[in-house]
């Protein structure tokens, strides 16, 4: 990591995201890119970063269990009841 | 478009599960980690809809109203149930050594065993999600897990765009420090098995 200091990369850690995402400022992307290029640690936050990210998209769909539909139709139809019944804000 | 009436999805409990029971499910499943719990905050939610429809004033897409009673029913029940305490999310969670530079980090993006690890990266995955304060939680499942746009999960949860991000970002950096805390102890355990043998 020579020629950085610690609080540049405290810096580029915040930037992340926006990095990621293409919406840095021209001035900001270029401090980023220039701080990349010259800290291993943080080319290895940054793709590990990524890594996440694409796990997180990866993750298995949550599936409805077989019948619960029909379960939740029967208890409302029932008249099931929940303590809170404030009215809900639009 | 606004509307006096409520659309008559809110009113009628058929059409209300038939069009948002599997979304409602699923936000409730992710919220609560548990199948039993994510049941009775869907329960919750659809007796809650359907009983306030009335006072709905949004327009004819009530999704956003819909996800909202769904987080606050599930985020009562996991709050509820939940028996770890959350981490602490007010700094940035990177390690960083006493010249300020990042420490201890490992980049496990081009590990070769990744593939083959799938279903305990993902079950890591999850316990880290759930670790996570509610706010941050929310902001990683409405976005990362559920697609929900930056801007509409930022109202959804009441905040400006830019502490939506920063939230999500937080989340996102605690559950990278979570996997690089799970590849180094495998690697260590197995190093220790190695050297045993």
């Amino acid at each position: 990591m020579s020629g950085c200091s610690g609080d540049v990369c405290r810096r580029v850690g915040e930037l992340l995201l926006q990095f990621r995402d293409g919406e840095l400022p021209p001035d900001d992307l270029q401090f980023v890119r220039d701080h990349l290029h010259k800290c291993p640690p943080c080319v290895g936050i940054f793709n590990s970063y990524e890594e996440v990210v694409e796990v997180l998209h990866r993750l298995q769909p949550v599936k409805m269990p077989e019948g619960l539909l029909e379960r939740m139709k029967r208890k409302i139809a029932e008249g099931a009841s929940i303590d809170d019944e404030e009215p809900c804000e639009d | 478009m606004s509307s006096d009436s409520p659309p008559s999805a809110l009113l009628d409990p058929e059409l209300l599960l038939e069009r948002y029971g599997e979304r409602i499910y699923r936000l409730a499943r992710r919220m609560t980690n548990n199948d039993a719990d994510a049941e009775d905050a869907m329960q919750n939610t659809l007796i809650k809809i359907l009983k306030n429809a009335d006072s709905y004033r949004g327009d004819s897409d009530p999704m956003g109203w819909i996800y909202r009673i769904t987080l606050n029913e599930a985020r009562e029940i996991h709050r509820r149930r939940k028996r770890r305490p959350a981490v602490s999310l007010d700094g940035l969670p990177i390690d960083f050594d006493e010249s300020n530079h990042p420490t201890g980090i490992h980049d496990f993006s081009k590990r070769p065993d990744r593939a083959a690890m799938a279903g305990e990266i993902e079950a890591r995955i999850r316990e880290a999600i759930d670790e996570l304060p509610d706010g941050y939680r929310e902001a990683v499942i409405l976005h990362d897990l559920e697609g929900v746009p930056y801007a509409e999960a930022a109202e959804l949860m009441e905040l400006s765009l830019g502490a939506f991000k920063t939230r999500l970002h937080r989340a996102r950096l605690h559950l990278r420090k979570s996997l690089d805390e799970f590849f180094t102890q495998r690697d260590e355990s197995a190093s220790t098995e190695g050297g045993e043998a």
